[in-house]
C-alpha cells in the first residue's frame, strides 16, 4: 500500500493481464520492489475494470523458500495475509470512512507463482501518498497539512473504537484521494486487533523502527501492553505532526539531538531499563529543542499567528513526550478513569486549526460574507 | 559518525534498514533517500547512507530540515576545538530560562542552568535549580551525579548522600558517586557490602570502572594498597576520564600499573595536565588545565594547578590571572586563589589591587588552612618588599618557611626560600643564609624538588649572574635556617 503512487514498471510482468474477482484485470505494476510485511512480500499493481481503477496488493510467497525454515515462514506469511484480510473485513463492516476501503480479495490460479496460486487484496486506488506532498516541497500547504492531520487522527480514533491499533503510521501509509480533498490510512499489515491474533503481536517494534517511540527503541516499554500500544500510537501521531511541518519524522531528529553515548546503547544488551531511565532527561531536553524549532518553523508558515502555532506545538508536545508515563493530552490525563492516550481532543483540535486556516485561505466573498 | 556495531543491531531493524538501502539503490529518488536517512538516524549506517545524504543535498526543492538531516549524516570534516567555544554564561542563562518557561519539566535544563549560575558564583540560585532537577528526575544518574558534584562544591553533602543512598545499590555509577562523596566529606558509608556486591554483579567493565576506583580509594585509606590494588586493576580495564586521572596519580604514588595510551582519551584533561607537568611540558599542561576548567567550571583544582604552573614554572602572569579569575567566579571565597591572584598582580606591578586581595584572603582563610596561610604570608612578604619594606618582608618570608617546615611541606619551604632569595638579590643583597656557591650546589643537587630547581633556574640564577657584577651586600641573616639539607 505504501507504493500507491502511479509509477509503472517498464519490465514485462507475468501477472499483467491476469483476471481477478469481479472482472478486475491487472493492468500495470506500480512498485519495482517487494514490500516486506510480516514474513510475506507483496507487490503493488493497478487493476482496471472498464473505467474504474483499483490497487492490487499481490502476495509473493517466493521469499518464503529462501528462508532457513521455509515451512515456518510460509505459515507466518499465510497468517499475515489472513490477518490483514480479516481486519479489512472488520473495517468494512464498521464503515470506517477514513481507512482505505478493500474492494475485494481472493486467490487465482497462476502458474507463474509458487503453489500456482496468487493471493491478493484489492483496494480503492489513491492519487498518491502524503510523503510526496511534503518531502520534496518546502512550501507546503499548511491548511491541507492540518486537515490531513485531522483526518489521520479521526482514522486512528475509528480504528481504536474497534480495538484496532495501526502500529505502522508513517507518511507513506497516509494515502491521498480526490485531489488532496481526503486522506485515509492504509496498510493494516502491522496492526493489532484485540480479537485477532497477528504473527507480529510479539514484536518489540511492530512498525518501522525509524518512526518508533523511544521507549520501544530502548526496550523499556510499559509493562501494560495495551497501554503501551496506545502510547506508541499517540507518539506515531505526534511524529506525523512533526513530519507535516518539518518534513522529517520525530524519532530521527530526537536521536540526532542526543549525545552518541546515549544513542549507541539502543541495540546493545545489558540492563537497558536503567539506561532509558537515565537517558530520559536528555530525551526531554532534546524534545524541548525540537519543539522550539518546530514552533519557529510553524510561525513562519502561519504568518506569525502565535496562538495557532502554540496550540499545534502543544499537541506535538503532548503526543511526543519521551516518557510514556507523561504522554497524552493533559485534559485526558486528568480524568481519573480515562485513557491518557485518547485521541478525541486531537481530532477536535486539528479540526479547529484546519478550519481556521482554510477560512483564511478562502476569499471573504467566496464564503458569502 | 558514531555507528552501532553490526553485531549489536536487532535483526528486525537490520532487515528494515537493508530493505530501505536496497530500495534507495534501485530508485534513487527523494522519498527512498529520505526514508533511508531516517533509519540511519538511529545510529546504523553504511556507504549507501552517504550517497543518499549527498543526493538529498544536491536535489532541488528538498526541504531545509531534510537537507539539515542529510548534512548531519555526511562524514564530519573537522570538529571545532572546545577551547574556541566562548563562554557566554549570561546569554546561556537567558536561553535556558526561556527554555524552562516553555518546558518547566526539563530536568536537564535545570541542571544546566544551575551549572551556569555556579560558573557566575550564584550558588544559592544554582541550588534551587538542582533541587528542582532532583524532584523531576529522582533516579537519573546524570542529575544525581551533577547534584552530588554541586553539593561537594558548596560543602553540604548530606542531602546528596541521602539521595544517593536510596539508589546506589542498583546503579554502579551512583554507587561510585556515593563512595566518592562520602570519602571527600569524611562521612561513613552506612552499607558498603551491597556496593561491593554490585561491583561483582556488574559485567560491563566500563560500567564498573568508576565504582571499582572509588572502592579502591576507600580500601586504600582503610586497609592499604595491598587490598586496594585488586579494585584498581578492575577499574583500569575500561576507565573514564576521572578514573584515568586517579590511576595516573596512583601510578606515581603507589606504583600501580598505568597504560599511558589512556592519556590520549578525549576528555582525560586532568590526567593529561598531570602527565604534561610531569614531563615538564608546561604549555600543554596549561592547555589541559584550561580544557579541564572548561569541562568542570566549578572545580577549583584546575584553577590552582594551571595558575601555579603559569606563575611558578613559566612566569606567565597573564595566564595565571586568568586561572585565578575563572576559579574565583565559581569559588569566590577561596583564599588560596585570592593569594594566587595577588601574587600575579604584584609581579605585574599592581600593588594596590594585591594589597586588597591579601586582606580579603586573610578573612576567608580558615584557621585549619595552615598551608594556605603560610603561603599567603610569603605573598605578603613579597608585597612588603615591593613596597620598600624589606625588613618586614623578610620576616614574613622567614615565618612562612618556619611554618612550612613545621607542617613538613618541603616544597613550600624551598619555593618560599627561593622567592625570599630573589627579593633580596633584587634589592642588591646577598642570598640569605648561604653563599652563592652553596646555593647553586643545593639547587642543582637531588635534595630539592624538581619545581624548586625550575624556579631557581628561571628566577634566581639569572638574578645572581646579573647582581654579582655589582657585588652583593650581606644583609646579615646569620646561620642557615634548618630548612634544607646543608651543603657538604
Amino acid at each position: 500500500m505504501s507504493d500507491a503512487y502511479p509509477e509503472t514498471s517498464e519490465a514485462a510482468d507475468p501477472l499483467i493481464g491476469s483476471t481477478l474477482c469481479d472482472g478486475w484485470v491487472i493492468a500495470a505494476r506500480v512498485n519495482r520492489h517487494a514490500k516486506q510485511s510480516g514474513g510475506a512480500f507483496s507487490y503493488g499493481y493497478v487493476a482496471t475494470k472498464g473505467e474504474e481503477q483499483a490497487y492490487v496488493k499481490a502476495f509473493d510467497f517466493e521469499g518464503v523458500f529462501k528462508a532457513e525454515d521455509p515451512m515456518k515462514e510460509l505459515e507466518k506469511a499465510v497468517k499475515t495475509f489472513n490477518f490483514e484480510r480479516d481486519l479489512l473485513g472488520v473495517c468494512e463492516k464498521s464503515n470506517m470512512k477514513r481507512i482505505v476501503r478493500a474492494i475485494g480479495n481472493g486467490v487465482i490460479d497462476n502458474a507463474n507463482v509458487p503453489f500456482g496460486k496468487l493471493y491478493y487484496l484489492l483496494f480503492e486506488l489513491a492519487d498518491a501518498d502524503a510523503r510526496l506532498h511534503v518531502v520534496a516541497n518546502d512550501q507546503g500547504d499548511i491548511a491541507w497539512c492540518m486537515r490531513c492531520l485531522h483526518q489521520i487522527a479521526a482514522a486512528l480514533r475509528q480504528l481504536h473504537s474497534k480495538g484496532i491499533f495501526h502500529q505502522d503510521l508513517k507518511p507513506s501509509n497516509v494515502l491521498v484521494f480526490q485531489g488532496k480533498k481526503a486522506s485515509k490510512l492504509g496498510d493494516l499489515g502491522r496492526a493489532h486487533c484485540s480479537g485477532m491474533e497477528a504473527p507480529h503481536d510479539g514484536a518489540l517494534v511492530p512498525g518501522a523502527w525509524r518512526y518508533a517511540a523511544p521507549e520501544l527503541l530502548y526496550r523499556s516499554g510499559l509493562t501494560d501492553k495495551a497501554a503501551q500500544r496506545s502510547a506508541s500510537e499517540l507518539y506515531l501521531f505526534g511524529s506525523m505532526i512533526y513530519f507535516f511541518v518539518m518534513h522529517v519524522p520525530f524519532t530521527p531528529d530526537l536521536m540526532n539531538a542526543l549525545r552518541p553515548e546515549h544513542r549507541v546503547a539502543l541495540f546493545g544488551g545489558g540492563n537497558l531499563g536503567v539506561l532509558f531511565r537515565d537517558v530520559l532527561p536528555f530525551l526531554a531536553d532534546a524534545q524541548s529543542e525540537l519543539l522550539r524549532s518546530f514552533k519557529a518553523k510553524l510561525l513562519q508558515t502561519v504568518s506569525g499567528n502565535d496562538e495557532l502555532a502554540s496550540q499545534v506545538t502543544d499537541f506535538l508536545r503532548y503526543s511526543t513526550m519521551p516518557d510514556p508515563m507523561l504522554r497524552g493530552h493533559p485534559s485526558a490525563r486528568r480524568m481519573v478513569n480515562g485513557n491518557p492516550y485518547e485521541l478525541e481532543r486531537f481530532v477536535s483540535g486539528f479540526n479547529v486549526v484546519a478550519t481556521m486556516l482554510e477560512r483564511r485561505q478562502t476569499p471573504a466573498n467566496a464564503r458569502g460574507t | 559518525m558514531t555507528s552501532v556495531k553490526q553485531s549489536e543491531v536487532s535483526p528486525e531493524f537490520r532487515r528494515e534498514f537493508e530493505a530501505l538501502s536496497a530500495r534507495w539503490l534501485a530508485d534513487k529518488d527523494v522519498a527512498s533517500a529520505s526514508e533511508l536517512l531516517f533509519a540511519a538516524s538511529l545510529g546504523y549506517s553504511d556507504s549507501s547512507v552517504h550517497q543518499a545524504a549527498q543526493f538529498l543535498i544536491d536535489s532541488p526543492g528538498v526541504s531545509t530540515q531534510l537537507r539539515r538531516l542529510a548534512v548531519g549524516r555526511l562524514p564530519k570534516v573537522e570538529e571545532v576545538p572546545a577551547a574556541e567555544i566562548e563562554h557566554k554564561q549570561t546569554f546561556e542563562i537567558r536561553y535556558l530560562k526561556s527554555k524552562l518557561v516553555e518546558h518547566p519539566r526539563n530536568a536537564l535544563a535545570h541542571v544546566e542552568l544551575a551549572r551556569a549560575y555556579v560558573s557566575l558564583g550564584l550558588t544559592e540560585k544554582a541550588n534551587r535549580h538542582i533541587r528542582v532537577a532532583i524532584q523531576l528526575a529522582p533516579s537519573s544518574r546524570f542529575v544525581l551525579r551533577a547534584a552530588a558534584r554541586f553539593d561537594v562544591h558548596r560543602g553540604k553533602v548530606e542531602r546528596s548522600i541521602k539521595a544517593l543512598e536510596g539508589v546506589a545499590s542498583r546503579d554502579p555509577w551512583l554507587a561510585a558517586t556515593l563512595v566518592a562523596v562520602a570519602d571527600l566529606s569524611g562521612k561513613p558509608i552506612k552499607k558498603i557490602k551491597p556496593l561491593r556486591e554490585l561491583l561483582e554483579q556488574t559485567n560491563d567493565p566500563a560500567e564498573k570502572s568508576e565504582l571499582a576506583a572509588a572502592l579502591g580509594t576507600f580500601e586504600l585509606k582503610d586497609a592499604g594498597i595491598r587490598r586496594a590494588r585488586k579494585y584498581f586493576q578492575i577499574s583500569a580495564v575500561a576507565p573514564n576520564e576521572n578514573v584515568v586521572a586517579q590511576l595516573f596519580w596512583l601510578s606515581k604514588n603507589y606504583g600501580v600499573n598505568f597504560d599511558r595510551s589512556l592519556l590520549d582519551r578525549g576528555e582525560a584533561f586532568e590526567a593529561r595536565a598531570q602527565s604534561s607537568a610531569e614531563a615538564n611540558d608546561w604549555e600543554n599542561a596549561i592547555q589541559a588545565c584550561l580544557r579541564w576548567l572548561d569541562n568542570e567550571p566549578f572545580a577549583i583544582r584546575p584553577a590552582f594547578e594551571g595558575g601555579y604552573i603559569a606563575s611558578e614554572m613559566l612566569g606567565d602572569f597573564k595566564t595565571a590571572k586568568e586561572f585565578a579569575h575563572r576559579g574565583l567566579i565559581s569559588n569566590p571565597k577561596s583564599g588560596g586563589l585570592m593569594n594566587n591572584l595577588a601574587y600575579a598582580l604584584i609581579m605585574e606591578g599592581d600593588i594596590v589591587g594585591a594589597k586588597d586581595l591579601i586582606s580579603r584572603a586573610k578573612q576567608f582563610l580558615g584557621n585549619d588552612e595552615e598551608r594556605e596561610r603560610a603561603v599567603l604570608q610569603a605573598t605578603e612578604g613579597l608585597l612588603l618588599y615591593r613596597q620598600g619594606n624589606a625588613a618586614d618582608g623578610a620576616s614574613h618570608y622567614i615565618a612562612c618557611i618556619l611554618k612550612a617546615r613545621e607542617l613538613k611541606i618541603e616544597q613550600v619551604v624551598q619555593l618560599a626560600y627561593l622567592h625570599f632569595c630573589y627579593e633580596e638579590l633584587r634589592i642588591g643583597h646577598a642570598p640569605p643564609f648561604w653563599s652563592i656557591e652553596e646555593l647553586q650546589k643545593v639547587f642543582s643537587g637531588d635534595e630539592v624538588s624538581k619545581h624548586a630547581k625550575i624556579v631557581f633556574n628561571r628566577m634566581v640564577q639569572p638574578m645572581l649572574i646579573a647582581r654579582q657584577k655589582y657585588g652583593l651586600i650581606d644583609s646579615g641573616y646569620g646561620a642557615p635556617l634548618p630548612m634544607l639539607v646543608p651543603p657538604t
